[in-house]
């Protein structure tokens, strides 16, 4: 009697033995699975910060060759790309493409122009200087992020 | 040896009944289907991370360089291809694949360099040459493995627009001094 219930217990360690190996199995795939999933993740979301950093530069490259060549009547006339502004709050947005990702998916971004006057301590030397600033804003997932660039004209 | 059983007997084996074997071979299944797609979706993020490597990994280097370049050039010319841009050709605004740098040196001489765009085999590769004194160019490649690339100065900019392999495009613009 005593040695049938032993044979019978032995029978029951192994089927449990059964379903625990394979829960172990699987949560190990599982966590090797979340694992794989959040390195991929982390890799992409690096390549697509570095991938905009590389589009803004360039479309800022534009932006300070432009102010550099932009003839000084130009700068400080009516219809100026730089209006004078005291901040960017004034200043309405315009639409920009930064470039485009892979597959041709233009990527777009905003950017807004205004000039600041820059105090010149001699007055006598009529010096006009004008600081001409261009501020992006563009977005990276759900997050805006602005990068800026100004150039310093003197005549 | 216990009574009633005889010694020439085995012992009784115990198998895997159908169920058994039924339960390990789904869970063998789902572990292996796991691994399939943990696989697939690796590669899949592989190739998306492959394909933003222009972008995020060449462009830079070649702005860098062309930035330089552009920035330090006294003035420029465009034409439509290397030979037109040696030969003194009729400069264009746009399209062109030529670009001709004059760069002022300390003793206020003037240096020529050119940037070619360079398509060969569906491929597009950035070259910048430098003339030697015997009317001979030589050249090192600035990038290679581009789908196009075009240099304009329409809007008074010096501009290469480079059209990536995976169709990415980025404009680096400079100018004259």
């Amino acid at each position: 009697m005593k040695t049938g219930a032993l044979r019978a217990c032995q029978i029951c360690v192994r089927r449990g033995s059964l379903l625990l190996e394979a829960s172990v199995a699987l949560g190990l795939v599982t966590a090797l699975a979340l694992l794989l999933m959040r390195g991929s993740l982390l890799a992409i979301t690096g390549n697509q910060w570095a991938v905009m950093q590389t589009l803004t530069d360039a479309c800022l490259s534009r932006e300070a060759a432009l102010a550099a060549r932009l003839p000084f009547e130009d700068i400080s006339a009516d219809t100026s790309l730089w209006p004078v502004s005291a901040g960017t709050d004034s200043i309405a947005p315009q639409p920009v493409e930064l470039g485009k990702m892979a597959g041709g998916r233009p990527v777009a971004g905003s950017l807004r122009r205004f000039r600041t006057a820059e105090p010149v301590t001699t007055a006598d030397t009529g010096l006009a200087v004008w600081r001409l600033h261009s501020v992006l804003t563009y977005k990276i997932g759900e997050d805006d992020y602005v990068k800026t660039r100004s150039i310093l004209r003197t005549r | 040896m216990r009574a009633g059983i005889p010694a020439f007997a085995k012992p009784a084996r115990h198998g895997f009944t159908l169920m058994e074997v039924s339960a390990g071979l789904a869970i063998l299944l789902m572990v292996s289907g796991s691994l399939i797609v943990m696989v697939q979706q690796h590669l899949t993020f592989m190739e998306l991370s492959r394909r933003q490597a222009f972008l995020a990994e060449e462009a830079p280097k070649i702005g860098s360089i062309l930035a330089r370049m552009f920035q330090q050039a006294d003035h420029y010319f465009i034409y439509e291809n290397l030979a037109q841009a040696r030969g003194g050709g009729t400069p264009v605004l746009t399209g062109g694949t030529a670009v001709r740098l004059f760069f002022k040196t300390a003793a206020q001489t003037v240096q020529e360099r050119f940037i070619t765009a360079d398509t060969a085999g569906g491929r597009t590769s950035l070259r910048f040459h430098t003339p030697r004194a015997d009317g001979s160019l030589s050249s090192w490649p600035i990038c290679q493995g581009l789908q196009a690339a075009a240099f304009r100065a329409d809007e008074g900019l010096l501009s290469a627009l480079l059209t990536g392999p995976n169709g990415e495009e980025v404009a680096y613009c400079g100018g004259g001094r």
